[in-house]
């Protein structure tokens, strides 16, 4: 698949998850594609989940922390001002429905593909780099005021699809 | 006849959304219960009378694939509805569903209309 469609791809599937999961729209945010959000590593969260095969790579969703709340408060249909479990949660579970419909579409291509359990990172100041493919499709989108992002890397793998397991 | 409904899924916020669902959907319900895995879903159908299972498919421990095997070849859950939802919407992890012996499966995202839609098919199918 190349980047034209992964990009269609997820930011399609995207607007339906935030759509029928959170009530809210969002919009393909103006951007040069090489991250808005990136540019203010205060108090960000990064939720990242793998994708394993014959080709491997990764999904991410970027966003600040108050935007997170935000996102968490409109699935779970309670307030949340700050990073808790349930908001950890939420993001997670956003990823794994985004990127889970993502790899659905890249089956099509590519052949059966694992999904991994979502790892959400609190933090600030910190960068994300895979090791398979430096090389991110960013969707930079818009939800009200605020911009995150939705990135997502595929490769070859490098490894043989059923390389025995180390001891 | 009141249901005891089981929903399963490694998150919890799922889990809240589903709780709300099937709390606001005009079913007779007696009580839901919740797992976080296979594991834990077995568990609790090993101790309480469950009638309609709501299981996702991704998750740690035991999966919902592996668990809905189980729960057939229990002859005591044998004929008890068990409804997929899942991310993996692919054709082919329907079939598998459902030569496993799913009565339903639900793609995520999901409304709350398809969960009832799918609840309600079920127990009619079912005969509860």
């Amino acid at each position: 698949m190349d980047d034209i469609r992964l990009r269609s791809s997820l930011l399609r599937h995207s607007q339906e998850v935030f759509s029928t999961m959170l009530g809210l729209d969002v919009a393909e945010a103006a951007s040069n594609g090489t991250g808005a959000v990136a540019a203010d590593q205060e108090k960000r969260v990064v939720a990242l989940i793998g994708f394993g095969g014959d080709y491997v790579g990764s999904g991410m969703i970027n966003s600040s922390q108050d935007l997170a709340c935000k996102m968490a408060s409109a699935m779970l249909m309670a307030e949340y001002t700050e990073m808790n479990d349930d908001v950890r949660d939420a993001l997670g579970e956003i990823s794994n429905m985004v990127f889970g419909n993502v790899k659905t579409e890249l089956e099509e291509e590519l052949g059966p593909l694992k999904l991994s359990i979502p790892t959400v990172i609190v933090g600030s100041s910190f960068d994300v780099r895979s090791a398979a493919n430096p090389s991110w499709v960013v969707v930079p989108l818009k939800l009200g005021e605020d911009e995150f992002e939705m990135r997502v890397c595929v490769a070859r793998s490098t490894q043989p699809a059923h390389a025995p397991k180390h001891a | 006849m009141k249901l005891n409904i089981l929903v399963v899924d490694d998150s919890a916020a799922i889990r809240k959304i589903l709780l709300r669902v099937l709390s606001q959907a005009d079913l007779p319900i007696n009580q839901i219960h919740e797992a976080n895995d296979g594991v834990e879903a077995l568990n609790v159908l090993g101790s309480q009378d469950v009638n309609l299972v709501l299981s996702d498919v991704n998750m740690p421990n035991m999966d919902g694939l592996e668990l809905l095997t189980k729960v057939r070849a229990n002859a005591s859950w044998a004929k008890m509805p068990v409804i997929m939802i899942t991310t993996e919407g692919s054709q082919q992890k329907v079939l598998d569903a459902v030569r496993l012996g799913a009565n339903g499966y639900v793609r995520k995202p999901f409304t709350s209309d398809q969960i009832k839609e799918k609840v309600l098919t079920c127990l009619k199918e079912g005969g509860n």
